[in-house]
């Protein structure tokens, strides 16, 4: 039997809860916070564990270096971690921001801004007026944010569109989620894919995306731009050499939108958002053969309704490369994983050595990824990495499965695919995870290569 | 489907509604997907969210405040989860936990076995203004013994001694049986006391049982 403690501290509990509660009484509702700066501070074991060698401690600085800040190319510029530096994209042209983790902001024509922040963990922008398009890599530590006059984008790995003009705020979420606080939005409000949030003179709305046409900026570029001519029968594949050779390879998530139309802020919202009118004409238009008209016009469930009606299973069987691609984008955008996941298939199986079926496959594992089925989704990514080693996405693969291997608590895997990773890109977005892996798995498990994938 | 979450130039009835509302109904409307519903639970619970991270993690924490968003935004998208409407604030103590013992064990895996520990930056001065030196002093203390003991134990320690809950709800709050917090809270006193005779700062909070 343990003896009973033989100290007491209520009147510090008590002190320290009054206290405590003191300070949240004070303190405004949080909103989320710009990731302090984070301070090294020496342990005792560091200091025993030193005194081993020298070797061992170079080793050790090797692991724990700093990654480097983030980098930005303007437009057609050199890369520069230049901040504070104001962005104004001419009347007819975007301007085009390219980070060095592989992310990427769009000023639209006639938008301007500020690049407030570059840190190692992503950076802060400044929206002043305009339309501002974005794709974020993701990663487990990144931080970026967009402000838009008082309101703040908390985004972590996300593709999205801002809109900011006259008191005006549209945010449309295309991947990932966000919070968005300030002003009227308090606290926050969380906004998942596929939705669009609008604030109009004190008015807040949320809305599911698929119907508003506002895809626009978001119409996925490697399944619509990269479209070669039509074919003579609508729906159906054409020779199969013509599809390998006019298929271009655009990173799925990276790819920058396709020109839009200038937005100017005053006519955004009619940019932005067909009458109702046009929509009706679409949805009425749709036959079984439109449903790719409907996507390009970015209706997705009335795509997604043509689609099926034509016969789902039909189309994957005969369709070609470029559109099975888009058939899958259609899907996922309505929400419906399970037949995007069977457009992919199709097209990886039809058509194995196409570009494109390096875009299907890394589509697979991220669709996997977001419904949790870690082991799946490392199988897609390990195959990307195996038939693609210097694909587009090769490195965000290999940093997916770095995340998947954690997921499944396989310790061997994920400092394999973690080493792979730091090979392949050790300033890349997950270098810093991977290199949190190989230092907090040094004592577990005896280190080996992951067999599928390639350094 | 198009969703007003808040009108503010002119309140809807509905609105001042929504505020009158019980738990019960707050989750109805989130789960419905009604304006405001969001804004509502966090008027509502936000302080008590906010509180339980600041006992389990410390008010000098610079990472509570995206835990609280990251608790917030948790029980939105698990709302069709909770079973019993009625247990609403329970159950955001029960992810407040989750969250909290998630931040504990990532920041513990993060130092274990390196050379240099990486913390987060506390908001130093948190208490400055509501707190002598002595007591600002001695709630660093607390904290920093508190990181020394398994996460586990801690959690349970922290609310039972701070939020004041009885056996029962911190059994709840942790998701543990009352034997299993009682069994767990005697060995975190043991370990507390221990390691705050350490500390001279704690000296004059300490007294004999």
């Amino acid at each position: 039997m343990t003896p009973p403690p033989l100290l007491r501290a209520d009147r510090l509990w008590r002190r320290l809860a009054q206290a405590q509660d003191a300070t949240l009484e004070r303190e405004l509702p949080p909103a989320p916070q710009v990731r302090a700066l984070r301070r090294l501070r020496p342990r005792p074991v560091a200091a025993a564990i030193l005194t081993l060698g020298a070797a061992t401690a170079l080793v050790v600085s090797l692991v724990h270096r700093a990654p480097a800040p983030l980098q930005v190319r303007v437009g057609q510029g050199m890369p520069t971690g230049e901040m504070d530096r104001v962005l104004v994209a001419d009347a007819r042209s975007d301007l085009p921001l390219q980070f060095s983790d592989g992310s990427n902001l769009t000023f639209h024509a006639g938008s301007s801004g500020r690049m407030q922040r570059l840190g190692d963990d992503g950076a802060e922008v400044f929206l002043g007026n305009g339309r501002l398009e974005a794709h974020v890599v993701h990663a487990d530590r990144t931080l970026w944010l967009v402000h838009a006059g008082p309101y703040r984008v908390r985004v972590t790995g996300t593709r999205f569109s801002v809109v900011w003009a006259a008191g005006w705020l549209d945010v449309a979420l295309f991947e990932g989620s966000v919070m968005i606080d300030g002003a009227v939005l308090g606290a926050g409000v969380p906004l998942r894919a596929g939705q669009r949030l609008t604030v109009d003179r004190g008015t807040v709305r949320t809305e599911a995306l698929t119907n508003a046409a506002t895809l626009i900026a978001a119409t996925p570029a490697r399944a619509i731009a990269a479209t070669p001519a039509e074919p003579t029968v609508p729906g159906e594949a054409p020779p199969a050499a013509g599809v390998a050779a006019g298929a271009p390879t655009v990173a799925a998530a990276g790819a920058p939108a396709p020109p839009a139309p200038a937005a100017p802020p005053a006519t955004a919202s009619a940019v932005l958002a067909p009458s109702a009118g046009e929509l009706a004409v679409l949805r009425s238009r749709a036959s079984d053969g439109d449903w790719y008209t409907l996507a390009k016009q970015s209706a997705y469930v009335e795509s997604f309704a043509a689609a099926k009606r034509a016969g789902w299973t039909r189309l994957c069987h005969r369709l070609d490369a470029h559109r099975l691609l888009a058939l899958g984008d259609v899907a996922r955008y309505a929400g419906v994983r399970g037949r995007a996941r069977q457009a992919f298939e199709a097209l990886v199986t039809r058509f194995p050595r196409s570009p494109l079926a390096a875009d299907a496959s890394f589509s697979l594992g991220r669709l996997a990824f977001e419904a949790d089925q870690s082991d799946r989704a490392a199988r897609w990514f390990r195959r990307y990495v195996a038939d693609w080693p210097h694909g587009p996405l090769a490195d965000q693969a290999v940093g997916r499965l770095v995340e998947c291997a954690l997921r499944t608590h396989d310790a061997e895997a994920a400092r394999g695919a973690a080493r792979a990773y730091l090979t392949r890109a050790p300033g890349g977005p997950h270098a810093r995870l991977a290199r949190q892996v190989l230092r907090d798995g040094a004592g577990t498990a005896a280190a080996g290569p992951n067999p599928g994938v390639s350094p | 489907m198009d969703r007003v979450l808040r009108i503010v130039s002119r309140p809807a009835p509905a609105d001042r509604t929504v505020e009158a509302n019980d738990d019960v109904q707050l989750v109805a409307s989130l789960r419905a997907g009604t304006p405001r519903a969001t804004t509502d639970l966090v008027e509502r619970h936000g302080n008590h969210v906010r509180r339980v991270l600041f006992r389990v993690l410390g008010a000098e924490d610079s990472e509570s405040g995206d835990l609280f968003q990251e608790v917030i935004t948790q029980a939105w998208e698990r709302i069709d989860q909770l079973a019993d409407p009625r247990a609403l604030k329970a159950w955001l103590t029960q992810i407040a936990v989750f969250t909290a013992r998630k931040a504990i064990r990532r920041r513990r895996r993060r130092r274990w076995l390196s050379f240099f520990a990486e913390v987060p930056e506390t908001t130093s001065g948190a208490l400055a203004s509501w707190a002598g030196p002595d007591l600002q002093e001695a709630a660093r203390c607390v904290y920093r013994i508190l990181e020394r003991i398994p996460v586990d134990e801690r959690i349970p320690f922290s609310l039972r001694m701070l939020e004041d809950l009885d056996l029962e709800a911190t059994a709840r709050a942790c998701g543990m049986s009352v034997a299993t917090v009682r069994r767990r809270l005697v060995k975190a006193e043991r370990r507390f006391f221990k390691m705050a005779r350490q500390y001279e700062a704690l000296g004059p909070w300490l007294e004999n049982a």
